[in-house]
Parts: C-alpha cells; structure tokens; sequence
C-alpha cells in the first residue's frame, strides 16, 4: 500500500445510488484501489443503501468513512439561518469547511459531486503538482451565465464578464491553503452582507474567495455536459450537469450504457423505482 | 523516413466496395500518392470488382499487392483455432500474419479496417515517431464494456478494468517488434491454457500481447462512432463503428455525403444493389 488518495463525497440518502456509480468509477479506473479512502459525508444513510457502499470496500479494498452531520455541532452551528437550496440541500456548505470536518493528518483532498463518472486513475490528480496554489479546477464553460445572469447584468459588483471562474464539481484541495482562506468566517461575512443570496451559493464563494488562485487543469478532469460525441476525447471524468442524467433511463448522455454498468444494473433499476416511488408521494401531496 | 509507404488491409469480396473507399480516400487525401502499396489480403474477388480495385492504380498511381492468405500454411493453421461469425470473418485475422504474409521488404505497415475514411495525408501518421514501441493505435473509449461486459464484472477476463486498452481498426506497425511477439505462437498458447474462449476476437488477443507496450494516438487518428459534431476538429482517420454506416442512405453520421464520393456514386450504387439483392436473397431464404 502506498500513500492513501483522500476522497470527499457529499450527498443525501437519496442520492445513495450516484454516490454509488461514482465511487465505483473511481474503483474501477484506479490502479491503486486500496489506497483509496472516502470520506463521506451525509446525513445518515438507511441501511440497505449504506449495505450497498460497502459493496466498495469489499470490490476494492478500498476504505469508506462515515460523517454523519446531522450531528455534527460545527456544521450545525455554521448552517444557522443560512439559505436553503432545495435542489443542491445545504448539505453542499461541507465542500467549504472540508478542513474542519476532515482528520487532521489529512494534506490534499480530493472533492467530487456525485453525478460524475471517473474514467482515469484518480491518483493522478492525489500526485499533481499543484504550484502553490490552494486548489486545482477546471474552466467553468457556464461561468457567464453562473456569474452574472441574465443578460449579464447582475452581480457586475462581485464578477467581471472576462474573469476565470472555475466549476466546483471536482476540487484538488491543498488543506493547509485551503484552511487558510477561512471559507466558513468569508461565507458567514458575505451572508450578513446579503450577497450570499444572490449568488450561485457555495460554488460562487469559492470563485469569490480562490479568484486568481487557482490550478486550471485541462477540461477532460470535469467534462461538464457530456455529449456522445465527446467520447472519442477520453475525458478522464464526466460531469452530468444538464438536464439529462444518465441514471434516467434512454438519456442520451456520454458514455449512458457505460454509467448503468457502473451502476451496476441491479442499482440502476432499484434506485429508479425509488425515484417513481417519490415522484408520486410528491404528486399526491405526501412530500419527498 | 521508410518509403514507400505500406498500407494493409483485409477483406473479402463482400467489402470490396470499402476497401475501394479506404484506398481512395488514402490517395486523394495523401500528397505521395505514387509511393503507397497497398497490400490488399483477400480470398477470391468477382472480376468486375478486383477490376474497380485497379482503378486505384489508373487513377493515382499507387501499387496494389494482393496476398491470399488462405494459400499460407500459418494462416491456416492459426485460423483452426479462431472464432468466426458473419461479422467476423476468418479474414480478419490476416492482421495478427501481417509479419508472415507480406514481403521481407517491409519493415512499418499501417494497417486499417475497411470501414475506415482517411482524410489527412496518411505519411503524418505513417512518419510518426513509434518511440520503440511494437504498435501505435488509440484508445478505446467503449473499453470497459468491452473487456469485463454488463456491470463491468461479468465476463471473465484477463484485463483489469484500469488498463488501458486500444481500439485495432488503426494500427501502425513496427514488423520487427511485431514479429518479435510472436502472435500465431500466443494464439495456440491463449486456445491452450483455455484464455482464448475469454476474449473478444482479434483485438482482444493483441491488447494482451501488447498490453502496457503500445503507443497512444491522438483521437483523431480513430475517430470512432463519427458524428456530425466532430466535422469541424479535423479528424484525420474516421472508423464507421456503430450501427450507423454511410455506405447506407441517410445515414447521418460524420462526413456522411464525402463519404459517397469518395466511393464513388458509381461504385456506391453497385454496391447497394448488391447489399438490397443480398437482402432480399436472405428473406426469400436463399444463402449468401
């Protein structure tokens, strides 16, 4: 065994099955399998779908470790009267104090949402050289739009039209640096300034607080809205992040057939139905 | 660098009409067009159409060598103990003979499936620099799928899931190192010790012997599944993979109305003729 790759994960219960996919891409393309240790952080998990992440521990050798933040006073105490995000739950603030959450022997972490499919050994980004800076990302090909809005008049105080703003999606963290920027002390300042609000949430904060300060890496590490046709590139991870996801069945997505094996069929069909099973409690007025 | 330049391709006379479009797709597209051989490996052809495959010679001053593989002992021998099917047939192994079948003299061989359109000058690709290795090819973007099957665990397999794997529609060949693996002695080795049975016919068998021992292409030197997106990044080797093909109407994919000039209106229409008489020959039960 050799240095371990630190993973961060961070999703609900009801995004056990993508959580799933993308921990087992990950498995599948590295060739240093028990090195891998994921640090996972929910809100508690129901036991046939925690059952099933372990699956990851016995396919690869590899290492899970739980975070239960519901009970986490440090996360708690952070989330007070912050806003809530219905599709992304404020589950997605643990991305900013990652440091704070994370074992202290821990140096570089590597953070991925869990609607991607990693295609290349991850260890590779674990060894990058990350020149000093605090993190490495890739290029947001939607910055416009996620920094100024419509017609590109809003926000004209916090971001310029011709910055870099890089996606959130997958971060390479250097701990030390990224501890140092005080995200959860900058976050809390710009909600009491009201600007929290009117941004896109935690992925703004960090453009806001890394601007200029971060490692671009080449767009194949976060393939953001992957077409078939972009296959042929060997983008090393694909980031579903348009309206079609390939957990949905017939999407049309890259690499969709390639996702449901990495699923695995059994995971696929399991976590649809709970999908049907949810949207019709919501159609019939039962909640989620 | 060598001269002239070498290009291999295998078929029988049900795909004459692609071997015809590869060639003239190679010498239109190609600025030394008196200096390829094209080393064409057949079984016997009808006379109208090795008469069509000539036309290369008429029209760019190339030099066809034909080479019937089946009048070679090794081939033979070989062959006994391959698979084959309708889509596979005994002729596509000629590729693992190619140090056996062609003359001495031959020291790089390109060698390209039929369902293949050049559209560079093929000495970039034929000049390039094989850093020692034995073969150069691209990578195979479907290889997970296509080594470990559903659920990326169901075959039984000797490849791993992370190990880089190429697609052979493209391969160029140094014929000293090719010769030097010996692959009609693996094929016998591999139907041995009973490896054969788990592999995926021809290029299964070359990606075990050359595994982690070839060089990676670019994308564009095998740009498989073409589609229309990819028209304008300069694709230099397009590979008709996938169900769609363009020696069929309204195909839609990538270079799809090129793709019939090259072959020629003429040869395109004879060659449907054939493929609608072969399938109309098939509904009223009669063999071929």
């Amino acid at each position: 065994m050799g240095d371990p790759v630190h993973i961060a994960l961070t999703f609900d219960d009801g995004f056990w099955a993508p959580a799933y996919a993308t921990m087992r891409s990950i498995g599948l393309s590295s060739r240093r399998r028990d090195d891998l240790v994921f640090h996972l952080f929910h809100r508690g998990l129901s036991a046939p779908h925690r059952k099933q992440l372990d699956e990851i521990r016995h396919e690869f050798g590899s290492t899970l470790i739980d975070y239960d933040l519901s009970a986490n006073a440090a996360f708690n105490s952070f989330l007070a009267g912050m806003s809530y995000h219905k599709a992304l739950t404020n589950l997605v603030y643990a991305r900013l104090m990652l440091h704070e959450l994370l074992p202290p022997e821990i140096s570089r972490v590597l953070y991925l949402d869990c609607d991607m499919l990693v295609r290349s050994p991850i260890e590779q980004l674990a060894e990058l050289d990350l020149q000093g800076k605090p993190i490495a990302a890739v290029l947001d090909p939607h910055r416009h739009r996620a920094m100024l809005g419509r017609d590109f008049k809003r926000n004209t105080d916090l971001f310029e039209f011709n910055q870099s703003y890089f996606n959130a999606g997958l971060l390479v963290i250097d701990r030390a640096a990224f501890a140092a920027a005080n995200l959860p002390g900058r976050t809390r300042a710009y909600h009491e300034a009201g600007v929290l609000e009117r941004v896109q949430y935690d992925q703004a904060v960090l453009n806001l607080v890394f601007k200029d300060n971060w490692l671009p890496l080449d767009f194949r590490w976060n393939l953001i809205n992957p077409q078939p046709a972009h296959e042929n590139f060997e983008p090393h991870v694909v980031h579903y992040t348009g309206p079609h996801k390939p957990w949905q069945l017939l999407s049309r997505v890259a690499f969709a057939q390639a996702y449901r094996h990495t699923m695995t069929n059994d995971v696929f069909y399991a976590f649809w139905r709970e999908q049907q099973v949810r949207r019709v409690r919501r159609v019939v007025g039962l909640g989620r | 660098m060598p001269r002239p330049i070498h290009v291999a391709l295998n078929f029988n006379d049900r795909y004459w009409a692609l071997a015809y479009t590869v060639m003239r797709s190679i010498c239109l597209s190609s600025r030394l067009r008196g200096e390829i051989v094209f080393h064409l490996c057949h079984g016997a052809l009808s006379a109208d159409h090795a008469q069509t495959l000539d036309t290369i010679t008429s029209e760019f001053g190339a030099t066809l060598a034909h080479h019937d593989p089946e009048a070679n002992p090794e081939f033979l021998d070989v062959v006994a103990h391959l698979p084959e099917t309708d889509r596979f047939p005994r002729i596509v192994y000629t590729r693992l003979l190619l140090d056996r079948l062609l003359p001495p003299e031959v020291s790089r061989i390109l060698y390209l499936d039929c369902d293949t359109m050049v559209r560079r000058p093929i000495e970039e690709l034929f000049d390039l620099d094989m850093q020692g290795f034995p073969v150069a090819a691209v990578a195979d973007p479907y290889h997970d799928g296509i080594k470990l099957g559903r659920d990326i665990r169901s075959k039984e397999s000797p490849f791993d899931s992370a190990a880089p794997y190429f697609n052979s529609g493209v391969l160029l060949i140094d014929r000293a190192g090719f010769a030097a693996a010996d692959l009609p002695g693996k094929v016998k080795q591999f139907a041995q010790t009973g490896v054969l049975e788990k592999l995926y016919f021809d290029q299964d068998i070359l990606n075990l012997v050359f595994a982690e021992n070839w060089l990676e292409l670019p994308w564009r030197f095998n740009l498989m599944l073409p589609r229309k997106a990819h028209e304008g990044l300069g694709p230099a080797i397009i590979h008709y993979t996938g169900h769609r093909r363009p020696w069929w109407p309204y195909s839609g994919v990538a270079f799809s109305r090129t793709y019939r000039h090259v072959m020629t209106n003429d040869v395109f229409n004879r060659q449907l003729r054939e493929r609608v008489g072969r399938m109309a020959g098939r509904l009223i039960g009669r063999k071929g």
